[in-house]
């Protein structure tokens, strides 16, 4: 197999393990949740992050890091990408439209940590977002990246799962 | 050379997702004091699939997909509650001298007829049968920790069939039955990290039985509750009342998970989560936005299901 050979069936294949058709096989009946003030706090944090790479705002998506924050990427743990690098790239590709799964916050006081899988069209990723309190303001301060190379069993709940966080 | 150009494709995908954030669009803090709004659509909420709704599409009526016309909500041919909805409680762990008890009850009690639940009278059925601005606390039951402190979602339904099968409660599909857990407890399914409470139904002893799990925010404040201080000097209890009346309203408009819920999924509650309108200064300085019976409380909007639809705490 040639590498473009393989590239091309691997995008095939994400797109395909990210078809919808694909979420709507669980026979399951799920719960209902409402969701937690601070998941719905950190979902508009990160809509905003989404907003400022989209628009090419790099004065917006400034303003919600502090001043250390990097990328730690699960393929290369001892390598962060700096601030400026990780700004200058993200504003650079303009991901498509993501969507956020299964948001969980937990709560340090001036700390929050926001876990979730996000999702294009093509792939997934799953994501911890490490925010700190600055004054009323809360920044990002690290994330850590993982790309998953395809749904887990997990990706569809269990009977006993509740399947939608809100 | 595979190894290399795995890596680098996953490097590029780690890349361009971490790129961005949520689709979330329509967020309001809890303590924002806004005017009836619309969402714009793309919702705040998130999702684990399209939606949980389809897979249980029953389709009872063959009004599968019948739409308010612009009211932002969709019928999708599930039935919904119809005439007085009675609800249960079920006093999970220890509650001893916790006020709750009565602030609670006094919520469950007054809930009915108020123009806060009389925007539940916007939904209906296939045959346009609306829901009934009607609630009866029917009553109530305790359960000495019979599942432990750590639940599961199983173990919730279990705590209600016990109640039940045990005749300490009526079994009735036309009730909602609440498991209400004290501090101590947790729901380890993401209770506080992910959510405040939920609803769903399940069958016991033969019969479609509505039941959400409330817990205590006291367990998570800054999660769970709107204020430090609630209108009833119990920021706890003040919390779930909140959340409460959104499983309520739920419960009643999409029982089954098939009947009102919007294009992403969100049913007329979600779409009003954690905004609560104009408010004002209970006697204890506490926030609140409503009266029932002799209590002020803060409670969340819910979408009215009428004109082009929008968030409000009356109808």
């Amino acid at each position: 197999m040639r590498a473009t050979d393989f590239v091309g069936a691997a995008l095939i294949a994400a797109a395909v393990i990210l078809s919808p058709q694909s979420f709507a096989a669980d026979p399951a009946i799920g719960n209902i949740p409402t969701v937690t003030r601070l998941v719905k706090i950190f979902l508009e944090r990160e809509q905003a992050l989404d907003a400022a790479v989209r628009g090419g705002d790099a004065q917006s998506l400034d303003r919600l890091l502090t001043d250390d924050f990097e990328l730690r990427e699960g393929a290369h743990p001892g390598s962060p990408v700096p601030r400026a690098d990780w700004m200058r790239d993200v504003i650079r590709k303009r991901a498509a439209n993501p969507s956020i799964e299964g948001m969980a916050v937990h709560d340090f006081g001036t700390v929050a940590i926001a876990s979730f899988s996000q999702s294009d069209p093509k792939a997934t990723a799953f994501i911890v977002d490490v925010w700190r309190r600055e004054g009323d303001v809360w920044k990002l301060a690290v994330r850590y990246a993982t790309a998953t190379s395809g749904r887990s069993s997990r990706a569809t709940p269990r009977s006993d799962e509740i399947p939608k966080k809100y | 050379m595979y190894k290399l150009i795995r890596s680098s494709l996953c490097v590029a995908v780690v890349a361009a997702l971490s790129a961005s954030g949520a689709y979330a669009a329509q967020v309001l803090g809890p303590d924002t004091d806004e005017d009836d709004l619309v969402p714009t659509g793309k919702g705040w909420g998130q999702r684990n699939y399209p939606t949980p709704h389809q897979n249980d599409h029953a389709n009872p009526n063959g009004n599968a997909g019948k739409t308010a016309i612009g009211s932002g909500i969709n019928y999708h041919g599930g039935p919904v509650m119809l005439g007085t909805t009675k609800a249960y409680y079920i006093w999970y762990g220890n509650w001893n001298g916790n006020s709750a008890t009565t602030i609670l009850t006094d919520l469950m009690s007054n809930i009915g007829g108020s123009p806060y639940f009389n925007i539940n009278t916007t939904y209906y059925d296939g045959s346009n049968t609306h829901v009934s601005n009607s609630v009866n606390y029917a009553g109530s039951t305790s359960d000495n920790y019979s599942q432990g402190t750590a639940l599961s979602d199983a173990s919730v339904k279990a705590v209600v069939s016990s109640a039940i099968t045990s005749g300490r409660l009526p079994k009735e599909s036309h009730a909602v039955y609440f498991v209400l857990t004290s501090q101590d407890v947790n729901e380890t399914s993401g209770f506080c990290t992910q959510y405040c409470g939920w609803h769903t139904h399940g069958t016991i002893s033969g019969t479609d039985i509505k039941y959400s799990f409330v817990g205590n925010p006291d367990r998570c404040p800054s999660a769970c509750a709107a204020q430090t201080t609630g209108p009833n000097g119990n920021a706890g209890a003040d919390g779930m009342a909140s959340i409460i009346s959104h499983e309520l309203e739920e419960a009643v408009t999409d029982p089954d998970l098939n009947a009102w819920y919007d294009r992403r999924g969100a049913e007329n509650a979600d779409k009003c989560a954690w905004t609560f309108g104009k408010t004002y200064a209970a006697g204890n300085g506490a926030l609140a936005n409503m009266k029932l019976g002799t209590r002020d409380y803060l409670i969340q909007r819910n979408w009215v299901n009428a004109a082009s639809g929008f968030c409000a705490t009356s109808y």
